[in-house]
């Protein structure tokens, strides 16, 4: 196990430096220079030149990602072009609030979509079925931006349960974190109907109705553990992709995450913030993946990794 | 400087696009009849996260704001554009215009403390013309990339430090701990003005060392307000500066607010929601779909007046068809300016007949400018060898507002024979197409920088300023370009008034833009905010030292 993992992560390797070499050609060839963006509406060529010079622009691509990559082994990221703060920093500080909402809405989204799943495939075909299947095809068809306001209009405006938005504590994280959930939530409800329905059909629940094992054991404990890991992997991916910042819930909740650092950062072609950002969000996206992977023998015994006596 | 931000903002110039105001009849101060009330916290919802806090670095509307609260220049520029005493109390000018004598206030502090009980490193101490000196020698330090050092290009002894020929900047010197003295190489008759845009701020020399480049981020100045903390890209933090120089009518010390506190929130349908939750005393922008609501619900804190700004289309005048006169001329025809503004911002703007927006010193109230007149614009085609109409392509920064407008102009023009096809791409790359030429027809917009015509005609129009400095048209005529030479070295006002008219009646008739509006600027307030001034430089100019609550 830990040699697969460390296998893993040896591997992730190439993948870091392909995305980031990609994110260089990208900023070098997108239009829009960032000296220019720094002087403002108008200024003289000299001085944009200037600019474009104490920045490193003028040097060879290849020099300024071979330095990118010195400067990664002491966890040095360059420092802003907008306001000159380390680029370490200005992550380090978008990145908590980003991670209380990708962690907490992952797991809303889990513990709803399964529950939902679970109950509208152990009710198959009747009402309650019927009600989470088009609550969930309803999670998944509404745009989060529509959600969100819905949600504000509701818990803001007319009940006034919640102040307003921003960053302002636990509670006005709520209404991001339902928004953000919603749609995960439907997604994995469905999996885990469909992927319960194929369990509940098989010999072994069978067995376990005809050993005479409680409804609650038989769904949680056999059924369930076995529809679980489509469930794991689609949780995983979403909750990598939350950690990129959810631009559209983070700028409607008005939350300073890493997804509205990531907009505001390519509108000012701040190449080394841009470049920091994927960065994290490749190493979010290894890691996770490779978690998810590490849990896959939690649900399923017949998966293991490294050692011996391995059955795939 | 510029307004609202198309999205990226950090770009000043096209900014404007968005914000805009309204036309109507222009309301422009909530002064509280007696003295204020002390006390309370001024909020605001912005859409943008400020850039920098330090004055030279402030070229945003975000950072103009906070900037305008933490330091303070020679001279201030009232709501109405004039020119008035700030921490220089009086000036005098020498007969050729050379040689400027200020005499500043006595007992201007710089902040004491900063970041809440923190002391500064100058220690609170007074402002002498010795800091001033330090000031514009650090403003043109050929180290530094300070983009707006170019404004006061014609002090004496700039070249020369700017070349590293000389130590410091010759022209600027202290008389005494009260008098600073600027010479000039030439005449330069906007100088003055010059002096109150906000980079031109007295900055602490032990302050600005300390931090470096980090100065923008721990900011210290002599205003009403004191940085006290910032949460990048979500909140920052003013506090009351208690040893602020200034005082009411009645001699109570000023600032009345115990501090301000600015919010990005990005999206204005928030910034409309939180505003009715009270959770805000201002907003930066009320968008269009809840501006007649805003009339109806705050019919007295909804503040609105035109604004130093013009939102016009430039055309490369080198660039077929655009090369000639006529077809620039139809174009300007085939237009209904009052249409769209009616139409697309609910009234928020006035008609563009020339350059220079009301308001603004040399405006022309008979200028004639252009009319709709689809007949008129294909008969000027048919003149330019253009019988069977002409093929173009508009390229704007993305921008909702932009679209609309361009869109209703695609209709417009399709009846005078103009076939307009639309292109938008995000700020920073229509700028790299217009200085390499790519995009000859574009959408821009501009807001004085100091409140004088030389800031619209010769910065935009004058064939010395092609390309980043301002003049993206290429547009050049010997006459115009005499006369814009002429008024900056002009020293009486209304010989000036005529140059510039006279410069602007031919920009009209060259037509090197399509004129669209002017721009209006607007500030919603709660009913309780009393004290405020709208100035017409935009909102995001609004001094607060004298605002209070009245709650």
């Amino acid at each position: 196990m830990v040699i697969y993992t460390i296998k893993r992560l040896l591997a992730a390797v190439p993948v870091v430096i392909g995305v980031i070499a990609v994110v260089f050609i990208l900023t070098s060839i997108v239009p829009g220079d960032p000296a220019r963006i720094i002087a403002g509406k108008t200024a003289d060529p000299e001085t944009i030149q200037r600019i474009r010079e104490e920045l490193g622009l003028d040097r060879p691509l290849w020099e300024q990602f071979t330095d990118f990559f010195k400067g990664l082994l002491t966890f040095d990221l360059g420092r802003s072009y907008r306001n000159n703060r380390p680029v370490t920093q200005v992550l380090m500080e978008r990145l908590p609030l980003t991670a209380k909402l990708a962690v907490s809405s992952t797991a809303l989204a889990v513990v709803a979509g399964v529950s939902l799943g679970v109950v509208s495939a152990v009710k198959k075909d009747f009402m309650l079925d019927h009600g989470g299947r088009v609550l969930a095809l309803l999670g998944i068809s509404a745009p989060s931006f529509w959600i969100g306001l819905m949600l504000i209009l509701l818990f803001c405006v007319k009940l006034r349960w919640i102040p307003g938005t921003g960053d302002g504590g636990w509670m006005y994280l709520v209404l991001p974190v339902i928004t953000l959930a919603i749609r995960p939530a439907a997604f994995i409800a469905r999996l885990t109907r469909s992927g319960m329905l194929e369990v509940l059909g098989q010999d072994y629940i069978r067995t376990a109705w005809a050993k005479g094992l409680p409804g609650r054991a038989v769904v949680l404990g056999h059924a369930l553990k076995n529809a679980m890991i489509p469930v794991v992997t689609v949780a995983g991916t979403c909750m990598a992709e939350m950690m990129g910042g959810a631009i559209v819930v983070e700028k409607l909740f008005s939350l300073p995450g890493i997804g509205r650092l990531g907009l505001e950062a390519i509108l000012a072609r701040d190449f080394p913030v841009i470049r920091g950002q994927v960065l994290l969000l490749a190493l979010v996206f290894v890691a996770a993946n490779l978690l998810v992977d590490l849990t896959y023998p939690l649900f399923d015994p017949r998966i293991k990794y490294g050692g011996k006596g391995r059955h795939e | 400087m510029v307004k609202k931000p198309f999205l990226f903002a950090i770009i000043t110039f096209v900014l404007v696009g968005m914000l805009a105001g309204c036309a109507g009849a222009p309301v422009g101060t909530s002064k509280g009849q007696a003295e204020g009330k002390y006390g309370g916290t001024f909020r605001i919802a912005i859409t943008e996260s400020p850039k920098s806090l330090n004055p030279v670095h402030a070229n945003d509307t975000s950072s103009m704001r906070v900037v305008y609260q933490l330091f303070d220049t020679l001279v201030g520029i009232d709501s109405e554009g004039k020119v008035v005493p700030n921490l220089a109390e009086s000036w005098d000018i020498s007969e050729d215009g050379l040689v400027y004598t200020f005499k500043l206030k006595e007992g201007v502090k710089f902040h004491a403390t900063t970041e809440g009980e923190v002391e500064t490193a100058n220690g609170g101490r007074e402002v002498t013309a010795e800091d001033w000196v330090w000031t514009f020698t650090y403003i043109t330090d050929p180290d530094t990339n300070f983009a707006r050092a170019y404004f006061i290009d014609m002090v004496k002894g700039y070249d020369d430090y700017r070349e590293g020929k000389a130590d410091t900047l010759a022209g600027v010197t202290a008389k005494d701990d009260y008098v600073l003295q600027i010479e000039l190489e030439h005449n330069f008759a906007p100088f003055i003005s010059v002096l109150g845009y906000n980079t031109f701020s007295v900055l602490p020399r032990e302050d600005v060392e300390k931090w470096g480049e980090d100065f923008g981020l721990h900011p210290v100045g002599t205003g009403p307000f004191k940085f006290s903390e910032w949460t990048q890209g979500d909140k920052l933090v003013l506090s009351r500066n208690e040893n602020y120089w200034r005082s009411d009518s009645s001699g109570n010390s000023l600032p009345y607010l115990d501090g301000m506190e600015l919010k990005v929130i990005n999206d204005l349908t928030m910034q409309w929601t939180e505003f009715n939750l009270g959770n805000f005393e201002a907003i930066e922008v009320v968008d269009d779909p809840y501006y007649h609501e805003a009339l109806e619900k705050y019919p007295d804190s909804f503040f609105r007046r035109p604004m130093m700004g013009t939102y016009f289309y430039g055309m490369n005048v080198t660039a077929k068809p655009f090369d000639n006169k006529k077809v620039r001329q139809a174009i300007n025809y085939a237009i209904d300016r009052q249409g769209i503004i009616d139409l697309l911002r609910n009234g928020r703007a006035t008609p563009a007949k020339g350059v220079l927006p009301p308001g603004m010193f040399g405006y022309n109230p008979d200028l004639e400018g252009y009319t709709y007149d689809p007949a008129k614009a294909k008969q000027l085609l048919a003149e330019a060898e253009y019988p069977n109409g002409i093929s173009i392509t508009l390229q704007y920064n993305t921008d909702d507002i932009h679209k609309r407008i361009a869109e209703a102009f695609q209709q417009q023009m399709k009846e005078a024979g103009i076939k307009l096809e639309l292109k938008h791409m995000e700020g920073a790359a229509l700028f790299e197409a217009m200085e390499k030429g790519e995009a000859t027809f574009f959408r821009l917009g501009w807001v004085v920088d100091y409140p004088d015509p030389d800031n619209f005609l010769y910065v935009l129009l004058n064939s010395a300023n092609f390309g980043p400095l301002g003049n993206f048209t290429l547009y050049r005529n010997p006459e115009f370009d005499r006369l814009t030479n002429e008024a900056r070295l002009e020293t009486d006002p209304e010989e000036r008034r005529r140059m510039y008219q006279e410069a602007e009646r031919i920009a009209v008739e060259d037509a090197p833009w399509l004129f669209v509006y002017h721009y209006t600027t607007e500030q919603l307030l709660q009913p309780y905010v009393k004290g405020y001034t709208l100035p017409s430089f935009g909102e995001h100019t609004a001094r607060f030292y004298d605002v209070w609550l009245d709650k």
